[in-house]
């Protein structure tokens, strides 16, 4: 599975493109951690939210465990069934 | 003392040493009460070397008063400059030819011509005059003078030229060096071999051509035409001495004798200079005093030194420390020191850099390289200057024909080889890319050859290698399951295989950033990581291995994080940064490692001083006066101003703010939406506008961060359902907040029912 970078560009403009190459580290670094915390369809989300992958990823972390305590423990479902949820996460 | 023991004796004294024919002629023309005033001052006032007057001994038949008055009218009309041990020839010549044809040469062709071939100045008015009467249609400038300068009679060069037309040979003056009878064998000759017919070959008569053609053919040396100034008889001991030293055996090489290029590798032993090709444009003598020069002018040995004399690398030296240059380079030896000096007071007035390849053009193209660039109205580009003025204009327009944007790239190359890379992107209908420019046509071929047949997608960094080169890269990263992209091809094939090896010995992923480094490096930046503890991070790359120890040793002492965003900056900066940091109570994370301490103490006071509160780590993200337009735009509208706002650019910002304002209202001006692109927002406000549903927008802005294609798809599926597009609450129904995998799921599911049910 890879990133649909012409999706992104569509929805955010092009410079996005260049600002994830730029931030590659901590994108993939944010990446891993919702890998790590079972999401499968991380690229999907990247794709719906670029920008807040390309956070600090302390301040990432920080932001997704509060949300995913807030969920509670079916937090991958709840974010699945409404993704605007991450905008805690984003804003 | 009779005449001929006078001028021996001289000629010892001098250690001059002449074959039998010109000793002969020496002392038959040479006026033993005038012979060593003439040496002494070409040797020890103008410093030419022995050598040099060895292969020209004419000028010992003068009068030291009438070689002082040529070299004064040289010196006046700026001719000195050249390398004068090769034009000797010059201050042999009677002083009213001299005159006479310099003021001839420079009213009917220009002095330009002068510069370019001096040793037109020994040739009579009359000479030349009469070749150009009769064969000046046939022969460019260049050409007819430096035939003029030939010891061919008028008739001679009537026959060589009917030769030429009648082989069509290109018609250059270094022809005119043979017979007519031995220009017919050389290219009869070139003609049975295949061999390339250039000018330079006529340097050798036929018989001499065919012996280095044969020598070069039984030991294998590929011939070229540099060569063929040559002589043969030195070969086999210079090819030696050349493979002994690892020097590249060229035909700057090969024109010297065994001893001078011992000489030469010796004086670079001795001052620890890296031998280059170009100290062989020297002597050894003019190369020690090229040497003194810089030691006493405290100036590091560069070796485009060794193309001028001592004289003209102290003129040059001087000027430059005289203009405020310290760091002198070889681009300042590219012109003479007049150039020199009067391009660099161009330069000053138009307030560019003076170094670099500025010094490749003279002070008028520069002007005029500026000046098209005011015309055209585009930026001046510094890689401009690669080029002359008519090529700077003409790949100007090739760039605007063909709408590229001007950039530096373009003028890597000549404006044909542009032309022609460009066609071959059309042909294979691939987008051009600039930094195709540093291959040639051919190579830029084979390189979009290669990568078509291997399914390799087309990146800029591919055109920083060779084909061959290419092709290895590609087979490298196959053979180890590295997906390939453009930035493999940052490194030759053996130091990327190097790195690959260094990272399955430590059995770590490779990574883009090791790119950066070499492997010694990298290994050395994992053993700084395993004495510290400290996973290896991939920002780390972007240090030297010195830089990555002192900053995770800053971090120890403050107390910071080591993460990949730190290696940003070098360590002195890393420091300043968490000092600020710590002073202004700000965390020391993330984009903050993007900005100076300047820029972040601005950022602050901005932030304090229009929003009274610490600026948040997304703020760095941008330079201060993007920050201060950014919140500015959003106090103006009224806008909550979020972390993801400054992932935009306040002109992009205020075009969206406008285009929404103008086109639906106020009230749509809420982050979720202006950090989207203005094209998406076109489409789906005025398709939900058309649904009279936009307002929902304001409730439940997430649906914007679909396609129009995933809304609708969406949209036949809620209808399927047989539920509303926006819900009693006015929100947008659940189904257009489902993540695209869950919509693909349920979506799946309810075709699956409705087959079972049918």
């Amino acid at each position: 599975m890879k990133l649909d970078l012409d999706k992104i560009k569509e929805i955010y403009g092009e410079k996005i493109i260049y600002q994830l190459d730029d931030n590659i580290e901590e994108l993939i670094s944010n990446m891993k951690y919702l890998l790590h915390l079972g999401f499968d369809d991380v690229y999907d989300i990247v794709s719906l939210y670029p920008y807040m992958f390309i956070m600090d990823e302390d301040l990432f972390r920080e932001k997704v465990d509060i949300l995913i305590n807030n969920l509670g423990v079916e937090y991958i479902e709840k974010l699945s069934l409404d993704t605007s949820l991450w905008e805690e996460v984003n804003g | 003392m009779d005449k001929y023991t006078i001028i021996i004796n001289i000629l010892e004294k001098y250690k001059l040493k002449f074959n039998h024919e010109r000793k002969k002629q020496i002392l038959n023309y040479a006026d033993p009460n005038e012979l060593e005033y003439v040496l002494d001052y070409l040797i020890n006032d103008l410093k030419i070397s022995p050598r040099s007057i060895e292969k020209c001994p004419s000028v010992l038949y003068r009068k030291v008063s009438a070689v002082k008055n040529n070299y004064d009218f040289l010196k006046k009309n700026n001719l000195y400059s050249y390398t004068i041990n090769n034009c000797l020839h010059i201050l042999a010549t009677e002083e009213t030819t001299l005159k006479d044809t310099y003021e001839y040469v420079k009213k009917t062709f220009g002095e330009k011509y002068i510069n370019d071939n001096t040793s037109i100045l020994k040739v009579s008015k009359e000479r030349i005059e009469r070749i150009k009467k009769l064969y000046g249609q046939l022969l460019d400038i260049k050409t007819l003078l430096g035939v003029s300068a030939s010891n061919r009679s008028i008739k001679e060069i009537g026959e060589i030229i009917k030769t030429c037309i009648a082989h069509k040979v290109k018609i250059t003056s270094t022809i005119f060096k043979q017979s007519p009878q031995e220009v017919k064998k050389i290219i009869e000759y070139c003609e049975f071999k295949s061999i390339p017919i250039t000018g330079s070959i006529f340097h050798k008569n036929k018989e001499n051509l065919e012996k280095l053609v044969n020598y070069c053919e039984k030991n294998h040396i590929k011939i070229s035409s540099s060569m063929y100034g040559c002589s043969v008889d030195n070969f086999d001991a210079i090819i030696k001495k050349c493979r002994e030293n690892n020097i590249t055996i060229a035909a700057l090489v090969l024109r010297l004798n065994p001893t001078d290029i011992e000489n030469i590798i010796d004086i670079c032993d001795e001052q620890n200079i890296d031998i280059s090709i170009s100290m062989f444009r020297s002597t050894p003598e003019e190369m020690k005093r090229i040497i003194e020069v810089c030691n006493r002018l405290k100036v590091e040995v560069n070796e485009s030194m060794f193309s001028k004399s001592s004289i003209e690398v102290e003129k040059i030296i001087n000027i430059c420390h005289s203009n405020n240059i310290d760091n002198i380079t070889g681009s300042h030896f590219k012109k003479n020191s007049i150039e020199l000096e009067k391009t660099i007071k161009m330069c000053e007035k138009y307030k560019i850099p003076k170094e670099g390849i500025v010094f490749y053009r003279t002070a008028e193209e520069v002007e005029e390289i500026i000046k098209i660039c005011a015309r055209e109205n585009i930026p001046l580009q510094t890689s401009m200057f690669n080029r002359t003025p008519e090529e700077t204009e003409e790949i100007i327009r090739i760039a605007k024909l063909n709408k590229f944007k001007i950039s530096g790239g373009l003028f890597r190359n000549n404006s044909n080889n542009l032309k022609r890379i460009i066609t071959i992107f059309k042909r294979s209908k691939i987008p051009f890319t600039p930094s195709a420019t540093y291959r040639s046509p051919k190579e830029v071929k084979k390189i979009i050859n290669i990568c078509r047949n291997s399914n390799v997608k087309i990146t800029p960094n591919i055109f920083s290698r060779t084909p061959q080169e290419v092709k290895k890269i590609i087979k490298l990263c196959r053979n180890n399951s590295l997906e390939i992209t453009g930035s493999y091809f940052q490194k030759s094939p053996d130091n990327l295989e190097n790195i690959i090896k260094l990272c399955k010995k430590n059995n770590i992923p490779i990574k883009k950033t090791m790119l950066f480094r070499t492997s010694d490096e990298i290994e050395d930046i994992l053993e700084i990581c395993k004495n510290y503890n400290v996973t290896p991070q991939d920002g780390m790359y972007k240090r030297t291995p010195q830089e990555v120890k002192e900053i995770i040793d800053i971090c120890i002492e403050k107390g910071i994080k080591v993460k990949s965003s730190i290696f940003r900056k070098k360590p002195l900066d890393f420091k300043k940064v968490v000092d600020t940091c710590i002073k202004l109570d700000i965390p020391p994370t993330g984009s903050v490692y993007r900005r100076t301490v300047e820029e972040i103490e601005e950022i602050y006071k901005i932030h304090m001083d229009l929003l009274n509160s610490k600026p948040t780590p997304n703020t760095f993200n941008k330079k201060p006066s993007e920050v201060e337009k950014i919140i500015k735009l959003c106090l103006e509208n009224d806008i909550n101003i979020t972390g993801t706002i400054y992932c935009k650019d306040a002109y992009e910002l205020e075009d969206t703010i406008n285009y929404i304002k103008n086109n639906f209202g106020k009230e749509y001006l809420i982050p979720q939406v202006i950090i989207e692109a203005k094209e998406h927002l076109q489409i789906i406000m005025t398709y939900l506008n058309g649904k009279n549903i936009l307002k929902t927008i304001i409730n439940s802005p997430g649906i914007l961060r679909l396609t129009l294609t995933e809304i609708i798809d969406r949209e036949v599926y809620v209808n399927e359902l047989g539920e509303k597009m926006v819900t009693e609450d006015n929100k947008f129904n659940r189904v257009f907040g489902w993540s695209r995998k869950e919509y693909a799921k349920k979506k799946k599911e309810l075709h699956e029912n409705l087959g079972r049910k049918k």
